[in-house]
Order: structure tokens, then sequence, then C-alpha cells
């Protein structure tokens, strides 16, 4: 209704009656999780959000964030690399660059590293000594 | 005809009246005056450095928003306007101080933010956003429909799609 009577908007929408400019400047000092929620709010908020530019790509940049996560997830399961979508820092690090938090992998059985280990000493044993003939040949 | 820089030196001696919409008239020295870029510029263009001026009329400003920026104003004049960082930046962290000047009613906020806007003093403006944008962070749609009394203008189909869009959100 307030779309096509601008005096009724006053009446039936209650957001106090700032100039866009100024709504887009504190949507501005949102994070981008907050930003997504607030815009999901109200019709005009969401609006605002499509003309302001930092705005759009904010929203766009986070929207692809959370698609090629889920995308991830859903091709390997086991990924050790997840896209953090918030902290400090948001969406961004400095200088633009996407902050990638690594996992770290889960240990293998101790049992599998000591016959790993164990097996390593072996094979080094006749290397070396192969080593130590091919030097005194050399040598004489 | 004084140069800019030589107006913050002069100014302190000189009164300037302003006058807010109910006819109250404030008394306020040139230097905390000139915080406002707008009665700055209004001050240099007129050239009117040398004389004392008895009022300005400011028919938007209520007197109770009016006091407030004039409490503001002198409690910030000393700060050096190259220190702050005017980027709106993410985290909104307020002043202890600027937070209880500026109070919790949403209308006097919003007048306050709208003044700011016409006096041009860009950091209450800011100071005024971040308690706003303080309100809206971290609430659900439904939340801040009640903070602000907003009627929820979309379809349910619109909502749940929406819902299905936004659930994501909730995970962290």
């Amino acid at each position: 209704m307030y779309k096509i009577l601008p005096f009724l908007a006053d009446v039936e929408f209650a957001l106090p009656n700032l100039p866009v400019e100024l709504w887009a400047i504190i949507l501005r000092c949102l994070d981008p999780p907050s930003l997504l929620t607030a815009v999901s709010s109200n019709d005009l908020w969401k609006h605002i959000a499509q003309g302001d530019p930092v705005l759009r790509k904010t929203i766009k940049d986070q929207r692809m964030l959370d698609k090629r996560r889920r995308r991830e997830e859903m091709l390997n399961p086991g990924l050790l690399i997840s896209l953090t979508t918030s902290g400090p820092g948001g969406v961004f690090g400095p200088n633009t660059t996407k902050i990638v938090r690594r996992q770290i992998p889960a240990r293998e059985p101790v049992t599998t590293v000591e016959k790993r280990t164990l097996r390593r000493n072996e094979d080094a044993g006749p290397l070396r000594k192969k080593i130590m003939q091919e030097l005194k040949i050399m040598r004489c | 005809m004084l140069e800019d820089g030589d107006l913050s030196v002069v100014s302190d001696t000189k009164t300037i009246g302003l006058k807010s919409c109910e006819g109250e008239i404030f008394t306020v020295s040139f230097r905390v005056a000139t915080m406002s870029n707008t009665i700055k510029n209004m001050i240099e263009d007129l050239n009117l450095e040398d004389g004392i001026i008895e009022e300005v009329p400011l028919k938007n400003i209520s007197s109770h928003t009016l006091k407030k920026i004039i409490e503001y104003c002198e409690y910030h004049v000393d700060d050096d306007p190259d220190d702050q960082d005017w980027e709106f930046s993410t985290p909104t962290t307020v002043s202890d101080w600027d937070s209880k000047l500026i109070g919790t009613d949403q209308e006097e906020i919003f007048a306050l933010i709208l003044a700011a806007n016409f006096l041009d003093i860009p950091s209450l403006l800011d100071v005024g956003c971040k308690t706003v944008a303080n309100m809206i962070k971290g609430k659900e749609p439904e939340e801040i429909r009640k903070i602000f009394n907003i009627e929820n203008d979309f379809t349910p189909e619109e909502e749940e799609e929406m819902r299905a869009e936004y659930a994501w959100l909730k995970d962290d």
C-alpha cells in the first residue's frame, strides 16, 4: 500500500523516517551475517541493500561463500579445509584475502606409525652399508 | 577574511546563538559551534568571523536534541579530527560517555541522527549510526520487527523462502 500512496507510508510503515542514505550508513556498520538477517526482516532495507553497491557486494560475497561451503561439504564430507564465515575479521581479512582455517588431521593409530618407523629402520641398515661401500671404492 | 586555520584561534571568545524550533536560544562559543561543518561553512561564507552572531535559526531541531548536540560538541571539542577513523568499520563500538548521552529512546536517537546529518557533524553521525547498528546486530528478523515496530510485509511464501535461505546463519 505504501508503495502506491507514499503519504500513507508514515501511518502503516513504522520504521523511523530516515533518509535512504542514512539507512545505508547504518546497514554498512553491520557484519555480513547480521546484514543478511536485517535485510530479510523488511522490504525497505532490502531495497536499500540492493541499491547500495557496497552492501550488494557484501551480500553477494557472503552468499557465494556459503554456497561454496555447502558444495564442498556435499562433495567431500571429510574435507579438512573450512571457510570461516564469522569471526573478528569477517569474511575477508586485511587486503581482501580470504580467511581459510585448516583443521588438524586426525592422527593415525600409534601402532601403524610404529610399524612404519620400524620398517624404515630395517631399510636404512643395508642401504647405509651399500653407500659406505661405494664411498670406500671411490676413496680407493 | 580569515583563513581556515585561523578560525579556531579567534573563536574562543566569540559566541554564537543557536535557536531551536521551540524558539529557545543556546549560546555557545565559536569553537564548539564550528564542530558542525554546516555552521562553520556558514560563518566562513558570510564572513561573520568578527561579529557576535545573535541567533542561527535551526527550525528542524528541537531544544532537547540541540541540548544533547551541544553537550556532545563541548565534550569532544578538543578531539583531534584526524585521529578518529571515519571508516564505518564492522566493530561497532561506542564509548560509554557517548552511549550514555545518546540514551536508548528510539525517537531521540533518530532525531539526533537527523540533526547530526543536517549540521554535518561526522563523529556524532557515526556514533548514532553505530548505536542503531548495535540494536540490529545479532537479532532474528522477528526481533528486529518487534524492536522497530515494523509490520511484516512479506508474504508467507516469501518468508518461507527467506527462512530456508538464511537457515545456515544459525549454525554458528
